[in-house]
């Protein structure tokens, strides 16, 4: 990748450019004014730009001029980003750099960020996903300069502890999205302060984060009113106490991931559904203990739900179906797995409700016994169905998956047997045949 | 569609694995088309058995992904490394012998992502399936080198703090590992104190657990080259050749040849260990107590009776060839010595020809043991085997 090499050896403040015209010039040179020049490379790539930054000394200068490097995203060169690349971006850069992709870029350190917080202090969109050596001293001059910030993401930055939540808190107080995935380190007493501080959050995620208990939560939920999404897959010691609250307070919620939180029962089910009527997506894999109770609740009032996750939810029989069905207008993806006690009667509501017919896409049906062929009669009214997965469903036969075929042909029925093969063309015989009867 | 199958079969394969944890053998089971919609992935008292028709489609979307990762310039940018080592596992069992993905995986153990014990694990598994496979073996020893060289490193820094021997620290420190598992453990005058015991338990336990997994491939696989010399590079890099290990390897795999007569592997392996004996026979002797010609003439016995009881087999002649020429050898290094010690005597030649009428006495005896009791044999496999041999006695008696 030479793009890197530019940054390296091109380290030079920008400069005002004075060009004066040539006779051997090249004609572009002669006919656009430099304004245009930097006007037509600010819609280039970083790849583009660091080509055009080849072509003459000229046009070098002006393809690396700050202005056009507003978004920049390495990801797609995180094995040769290092520390000097991103130190030679934010000095050339400064101000006008306001979104950067570091995803991945594993050798970047804290001290190459640290430049970069002090030098691009308009910079709104953060993305650092893992990058595992950065630490509480790029977040501490995060929080210091970058007072603009908006987005965020320190997912599986595994050293970040909670002094890094606390110095964004205190400084970065515009903050609407925060990704913390996996930074195990992280416990409530972070949380706390970034709720404080930080009251525009309205994205929130925190996968795999075991520390964060409820009151980190409860927090969250009593000073972020604004709160849209909140993802909380595997924060395994939450439990009903903090989902009630965020029912509560959070109105404006519509994206909620509790995948893997076992200790959940119905009484989150029930707060959502009294509070949070704009839910759109909620995922609730492996939550072990929610039942039918819950689910008719909640299908009652959040009416919008277009997403639902209910793989393992093991308890839930064809009941729960019905109501999705009768109030749930609106779903396209369901994912039913391991829901061993549906039945073809259960999934005989989901084809006549009325999401069938026109928003449902994609239904999970993986490792659910019971289902039959009469299932997939039941769905052939879904004309928007894309996807049907069927793996481990025993009782469904070829024949079922040939006829739901037949009724709709571009759906992707996923299942053990072999892709269906076209029935070898009996018109190829005939024709051979009849061939042979002419040159007869 | 079946690059999707091929997503669920690895997800399958994975939750297998995450579920039972003493996965410790498996193979293929002959289902050529998938009857049933089930998951033809099957775990049965930790056994896992794979249905034919799957494996392909699993090996190929595991290889696309990972070669597609590993070049980056696929559509593969970013994998987690603990995706990264389930995607070489899934290659590996179906495949052993791809050494890219072994490659991979010796990088993840470099970085940290996968401990040298989860490694040892896999190839054990895969062994049950591919007991002959060269990479696997490969990749064993350098596991194996590792941890070795890591227990060696922490043995001599122990070592300096005591400030004890230093020459003989590294004869020592890889000698010590095996000292409670020989039978001659009362006779071994070292002194093993010094040694950091914890350490060491833990690695001679591997080590240890390393000969069984030798010996099992042998027996899956009939002349396991592999696996023998395995085997034998154990002895060589973990134990340093030390004496007390061929003493005690030699006397506890007696059992396993005489059930195995036609395993050249196997006889090869006992060649490499009476050399190894011969070459420190003085170690053994002041050592141990134990006579090296000793050895060899039970050595000698012992196949007699084999050729005896098993007739028709070509490994034991070779093998007696093997222990007759080495007992020759030793006679000319007698010689050798008497030379020595008498070149200032007239008698040499008086001795040399005695020495010399030995080898013939021995060579006649062995040719007359043979015609009178082999040739005589109804099996006619064998009478040829015999004749092959005494053609090669008479050009030894004639050289």
């Amino acid at each position: 990748m030479n793009n890197h090499n530019h940054f390296n050896h091109h380290v030079r403040a920008r400069s005002e450019v004075n060009h004066t015209v040539y006779e051997d010039d090249a004609p572009i040179n002669k006919k656009l004014p430099k304004e245009l020049l930097l006007r037509i490379f600010s819609f280039l790539d970083v790849v583009s730009l660091c080509r055009c930054a080849q072509v003459s000394k000229f046009w070098n200068i002006l393809a690396l001029d700050g202005s056009n490097w507003q978004r920049v995203d390495l990801f797609d060169f995180q094995k040769d980003v290092e520390g000097p690349v991103v130190v030679n971006i934010s000095e050339r850069c400064g101000g006008f750099l306001k979104s950067l992709s570091l995803r991945g870029c594993q050798s970047i350190t804290d001290k190459a960020l640290q430049i970069f917080a002090e030098s691009c202090r308009n910079i709104e969109v953060l993305n650092l996903n893992n990058c595992k050596k950065i630490s509480d001293l790029t977040c501490e001059s995060l929080g210091h300069y970058s007072k603009k910030l908006l987005v965020l993401d320190l997912s599986s930055c595994s050293e970040v502890t909670n002094n890094s939540l606390k110095a964004l808190s205190e400084g970065c107080k515009l903050l609407t999205y925060l990704d913390i995935s996996w930074c195990t380190e992280i416990s409530n007493g972070g949380v706390e302060a970034l709720a404080k501080g930080c009251p525009k959050l309205s994205t929130f995620i925190s996968q795999g984060c075991q520390q964060i208990t409820d009151a980190g939560i409860v927090a969250l939920a009593e000073n972020c009113d604004n709160l849209k999404r909140l993802k909380l897959l595997g924060c395994q010691q939450i439990t009903d106490d903090c989902l009630s609250i965020v029912g509560q307070k959070c109105h404006n919620l519509n994206n909620v991931c509790v995948s893997n939180c076992p200790r959940l029962t119905d009484t989150t089910l029930v707060a959502l559904g009294a509070g949070c009527v704009d839910l759109k997506v909620l995922e609730v894999a492996g939550c072990t203990h929610l039942t039918d109770n819950g689910f008719q609740t909640l299908a009652r009032t959040c009416t919008k739900l277009e997403k639902m996750d209910l793989e393992e939810c093991i308890q839930i029989t064809d009941s729960t179906l019905a109501h999705l069905a009768t109030y749930c207008t609106k779903l396209s993806n369901l994912s039913l797995s391991h829901c061993e006690l549906i039945t073809d009667e259960g999934i005989r509501h989901i084809g006549s409700g009325a999401c069938s017919t026109e928003y449902l896409q994609v239904l999970e049906l993986d490792n659910c016994p019971l289902i039959t062929d009469a299932s997939l009669d039941h769905l052939m009214g879904c004309q928007g169905l894309e996807r049907i997965e069927l793996y481990d469903c025993q009782l469904i036969t070829r024949a079922g998956i040939r006829r739901l075929r037949s009724h709709l042909p571009d759906i992707r029925v996923h299942a053990y047997f072999a892709p269906v093969t076209p029935p070898p063309s009996v018109g190829g015989g005939r024709q051979r045949y009849c061939k042979c009867c002419a040159i007869l | 569609m079946s690059d999707v199958r091929g997503s669920r079969l690895f997800t399958d394969l994975n939750n297998i694995f995450r579920k039972d944890l003493s996965i410790d053998e498996y193979d293929v089971i002959p289902v050529t088309e998938p009857v049933h919609n089930k998951s033809p992935l099957v775990v049965i008292e930790h056994k896992l058995g794979v249905e034919l028709w799957c494996i392909p489609i699993l090996y190929q979307y595991a290889y696309d992904k990972l070669l597609s990762w590993r070049a980056r310039d696929g559509t593969e940018k970013f994998l987690e490394p603990g995706e990264v080592c389930n995607l070489c596992r899934a290659v590996l069992l179906v495949n052993p012998e791809c050494y890219t993905v072994w490659n991979i995986r010796k990088e993840c153990v470099e970085n940290g992502d996968l401990t040298v014990d989860e490694d040892l694990k896999l190839g054990e598994l895969i062994l049950t399936k591919h007991p002959k496979s060269p990479e696997t073996f490969i990749h064993r020893r350098w596991l194996l080198q590792r941890l070795l060289n890591k227990s060696l490193l922490s043995s001599n820094d122990s070592n300096h703090s005591n400030s004890s021997v230093e020459s003989s620290e590294l004869l020592v420190g890889v000698d010590g590992i095996s000292v409670n598992f020989l039978p001659t453990n009362q006779n071994t005058c070292s002194n093993n104190h010094i040694l950091p015991k914890q350490i060491d338990r833990n690695l001679h336990r591997t080590v240890h657990h390393e000969f069984d997994i030798c010996l099992r491939a042998a027996e899956h696989y009939a002349c396991n080259y592999n696996a023998w010399s395995h085997r034998i590079w154990l002895i060589q890099a973990a134990f340093n050749s030390a004496v007390q290990v061929l003493l005690s390897e030699f006397r506890t795999t007696v059992t396993w040849f005489t059930q195995h007569v036609s395993d050249h592997c196997g006889f090869h392996y006992r060649q490499f260990l009476l050399k190894s004996l011969i070459n420190q026979s003085q170690a053994v002797s002041c050592k141990f107590h134990v006579d090296v010609n000793d050895l060899l003439n039970q050595e000698f016995d012992k196949t007699t009776d084999l050729i005896g009881t098993y007739p028709g087999h070509e490994a034991l002649w070779y093998h007696r060839k093997f222990v007759l020429h080495q007992i020759i050898d030793e006679i000319k290094t007698k010689k050798d010595q008497l030379r020595e010690t008498l070149s200032k005597d007239n008698g040499i030649d008086l001795k040399r020809s005695r020495v010399e009428s030995e080898r013939q006495q021995l060579l006649e005896k062995e040719l007359n043991l043979v015609s009178n009791k082999e040739l005589l044999s109804c099996d006619k496999r064998e009478c040829e085997l015999a004749n092959r041999y005494i053609v090669w006695i008479k050009r030894m008696l004639s050289l």
